[in-house]
């Protein structure tokens, strides 16, 4: 026990590792902070929903359309009729009227709500929508134009096709459980899900790696680095170290995944108020930042969606642990295993992308982590030609934990025999 | 000279060399290769480029008011060729399109039409009416070229190097943005894989030393301390020999992009999307952004060399040089290289000022560490 706690040690006091954590945690926070000045904005919608609830049936619409003509109403009569008399039957066209001189003619109290209003007639009016956008979509219209996009053709067009239409089935299914009848925040306007998971989610992931990599090296190689490796191998304990080694690295990285995870996202949920909008299904119709809409291929909630992510950067940070301490045990110099590792992740991103357009070896390239991180805001979902597929993220991850466990014990084994 | 030699082998030596060529091909591919193999990068810019082209051959570098006219007979003669086109397919006359006129003004709403105008676009993908709403579009610029010149001016000294540039005829000049953007696209890659290289042979310079205790033998020998002098400049050497490779490497691949016929064209173009503060033209602007990698490279030797110097294991060099790299490559290329002497960028000597801060901040915090190196107690 006390060897691994010592080893523990050699990671949280190393000035560097803990100068980094402090870095990106800033850096994530700025990039919070940047992107937060539509927050209140999007509070209009948590009073909605506390008011109406997030899901929209008869009764609801109902509810909201009563009370959006009461405030219209409230428009014409306290708001508008002072200043001057004209009836409008909706904001936009009060918006049409008055393109410039808002702020001048009325007081701080009325043009709130005068905007607040705006922002709920945005909501009210896309409703409207849905059921005419829901069925203007043709699963394998999207099908063939991915197929187009890359250039595939036979077997791997097939493929795709085929992938295009179990999504198809699950995409009637949620059509009638009515999961994309559901108020969110609008994707179009804030692009919520592509800032909380492309943006933020993917800088995080690459920082933990980053982190990953520089533990794993740094704790694998210290007794080389050190030049400690001929008394500390050749004590009792000697090469077995290596095991403690290694588990000591998979705490550590699991901890600064942690503490990383734990800031940012805490920081986010505290600047952007989700109240409410837990449950509300990710698949939701207003929750489509750009023209396609997000299809998870399960009936997923937001805060589950989030939860399975959460725990798919953990799996992701156990797997690039395994990675980073085959190559920093397989490369003694620290500094090339750090580089290697760089150019290894360069070329799982570029070499699979050379197969031939009408093989199945393209969609190899697909099933690795590092084609896995880069698009954290597509997990679970429809993403494209490659990914396109029911249990992408779970396959990918199964075969690389076999793949690494394999490669680890073998290359510890080697270790325990090799020269030193 | 001995030490600087051997130095150099050891900057250069086989394991860093294969791993250098192997990031080199991995950023080429990540950052690099789609500037070379996609110029231009589908349509309309291939017909921009391809009219630009013939523009440069028939005009020269720059198109007066009578090359203008024979300009504006082309765009008729183009016309000419699509009414032509148009009339000789009967699906047209039935939809009520009789020629470009029609086919230009069509409702794109209407289904039917839509379907006419996708077939000859997308599917057909004939030149003349890709060629043509640019065509239009050129002419319109030229004719309102004073306006489209001052319109973007946020203040005095902008607008009165517009009026410069206006006056002296240069915003007439054949270039495009097509290939100025793409130029930009492919130095700003190619300067972070350099920088990133130039990072990585020399992080090792003094920290590999001291790491393995040589410092204590090279000290005490007849050269003593004056080694840490002549790492310095076999460091700077070793960075400028790499620079200068991978620019032929770089440069040999850009010439497939077959720009070399508007290297003497000026790039304060208004169908360019670049006002500069100089009257350069393109291969004057490339020398520049050429010379500007060169400078930040300098400047990426001496910081890994400090760094290196002070560091006592790789796990520090790495964790210091990371978030310098990031800032530098995400932050620093764009205001340093991408659009170099843009008017919208910086005032004026702005860019000049910033290049040399970097080079004397650089070269004597260098200075003030050999100082320090020579008095240094090395048994820490």
């Amino acid at each position: 026990m006390d060897i691994k706690i010592n080893e523990f040690k050699k990671v949280i006091t190393s000035p560097v590792i803990i100068g980094l954590l402090v870095l990106f945690i800033i850096f994530n926070s700025i990039k919070i902070i940047e992107n937060s000045y539509f927050k209140d904005e999007l509070k209009v919608l948590n009073k909605i929903v506390d008011r109406f609830g997030y899901k929209i049936d008869d009764e609801m619409i109902n509810r909201f359309k009563e009370y959006y003509d009461e405030q219209i109403e409230e428009l014409n009569n306290k708001i508008v009729r002072e200043k001057n008399s004209k009836e409008y039957n909706s904001i936009s066209e009060f918006y049409a009227d008055h393109k410039y001189d808002i702020e001048e003619v009325y007081n701080k109290e009325e043009v709130e709500f005068i905007e607040e209003l705006g922002i709920m007639e945005a909501y009210y009016n896309m409703i409207w929508k849905i059921d005419d956008f829901y069925s203007s979509i043709d699963i394998m219209d999207r099908a063939e134009s991915e197929i187009l996009k890359y250039g595939l053709s036979g077997k791997a067009a097939n493929i795709v096709r085929k992938q295009y239409e179990a999504l198809n089935e699950r995409f009637h299914q949620l059509v009638n459980n009515n999961e994309h009848k559901n108020l969110f925040f609008i994707g179009k306007v804030y692009k919520m899900h592509s800032l909380l998971f492309r943006n933020i989610l993917k800088t995080i992931i690459f920082e933990i790696i980053i982190l990953v990599v520089l533990i794993t090296a740094y704790l694998v190689n210290y007794e080389f680095d050190n030049s400690t490796e001929y008394i500390v191998y050749s004590t009792k304990k000697g090469r077995d170290l290596i095991l403690d080694k290694l588990q000591i690295t998979m705490v550590s990285s699991i901890l600064a995944a942690t503490i990383i995870l734990l800031t940012g996202l805490g920081l986010y949920f505290i600047v952007f108020d989700y109240s409410g909008l837990w449950n509300v299904p990710i698949s939701s119709y207003y929750n489509r930042d750009y023209n396609f809409p997000y299809l998870s291929w399960w009936n997923m909630s937001f805060i589950q969606y989030l939860l399975f992510s959460i725990v798919l950067v953990y799996l992701i940070t156990l797997l690039f642990n395994g990675i980073a301490f085959i190559i920093a045990r397989a490369i003694k110099n620290t500094y090339f295993a750090f580089f290697v590792f760089a150019i290894i992740f360069g070329l799982f991103l570029t070499v699979p992308g050379m197969a031939p357009r009408d093989s199945i070896t393209i969609f190899i390239g697909g099933f690795t982590p590092f084609f896995l991180i880069i698009n954290p805001h597509m997990w679970f979902m429809e993403s494209g030609a490659f990914t396109t597929f029911k249990h992408y993220e779970l396959a990918t991850v199964g075969i690389w934990a076999l793949v690494l466990l394999a490669l680890g014990v073998l290359s510890i084994n080697k270790f325990k025999r090799q020269d030193i | 000279m001995n030490i600087i030699l051997n130095e150099l082998k050891k900057i250069f030596n086989i394991k860093s060399v294969i791993l250098l060529v192997l990031i080199n091909i991995v950023m080429y591919f990540l950052f690099i290769e789609f500037n070379i193999t996609n110029f231009p990068n589908g349509r309309p810019a291939l017909d921009i480029y391809n009219m630009f082209v013939e523009m440069e051959n028939t005009y020269g570098e720059f198109m007066d008011e009578e090359e203008f006219e024979d300009f504006k007979l082309k765009y008729e003669e183009a016309v000419k060729e699509a009414d032509e086109y148009i009339q000789s397919r009967k699906d047209f006359k039935m939809a009520g399109i009789n020629n470009y006129e029609d086919f230009a003004n069509m409702d794109h709403e209407n289904e039917e039409l839509y379907e006419l105008y996708s077939d000859v676009i997308f599917k057909k993908k004939i030149d003349v009416f890709w060629e043509l709403p640019w065509r239009e579009e050129y002419i319109r610029y030229y004719e309102n070229k004073e306006e489209l010149m001052l319109e973007p001016s946020s203040n005095e000294k902008q607008e009165l190097r517009i009026k410069e540039i206006l006056d002296k005829g240069l915003e007439t000049s054949v270039f495009n943005d097509v290939i100025f953007s793409n130029y930009n696209e492919f130095i700003k890659s190619a300067a972070k894989t350099i920088l990133l290289s130039v990072m990585f042979i020399i992080t090792p310079i003094y920290l590999k030393d001291n790491k393995d205790k040589i410092n204590y033998l090279q000290y005490t020998s007849k050269t003593g301390r004056k080694i840490f002098k002549k790492k310095i400049f076999a460091g700077v050497l070793a960075s400028f020999i790499l620079v200068t490779v991978q620019f032929i490497c770089f440069f040999i691949m850009y010439s497939t992009n077959n720009t070399s016929m508007f290297f003497n064209c000026n790039i304060n173009s208004i169908y360019n999307s670049i006002i500069s503060w100089y009257d350069l033209t393109f291969i004057q602007y490339i020398a520049l952004t050429v010379i500007g990698t060169y400078i930040l490279a300098f400047v990426f030797t001496l910081i890994p060399m400090l760094v290196s110097s002070i560091s006592k294991n790789y796990i520090t060099a790495i964790g210091v040089q990371l978030p310098i790299a990031l800032f530098s490559f995400t932050i620093l290329l764009k205001y340093l290289i991408d659009y170099m002497t843009s008017i919208f960028r910086f005032p004026k000597y702005f860019t000049g000022l910033f290049y040399m801060i970097l080079i004397f901040a650089s070269t004597i915090s260098m200075i003030i560490r050999w100082k320090r190196e020579k008095r240094a107690d090395i048994l820490y």
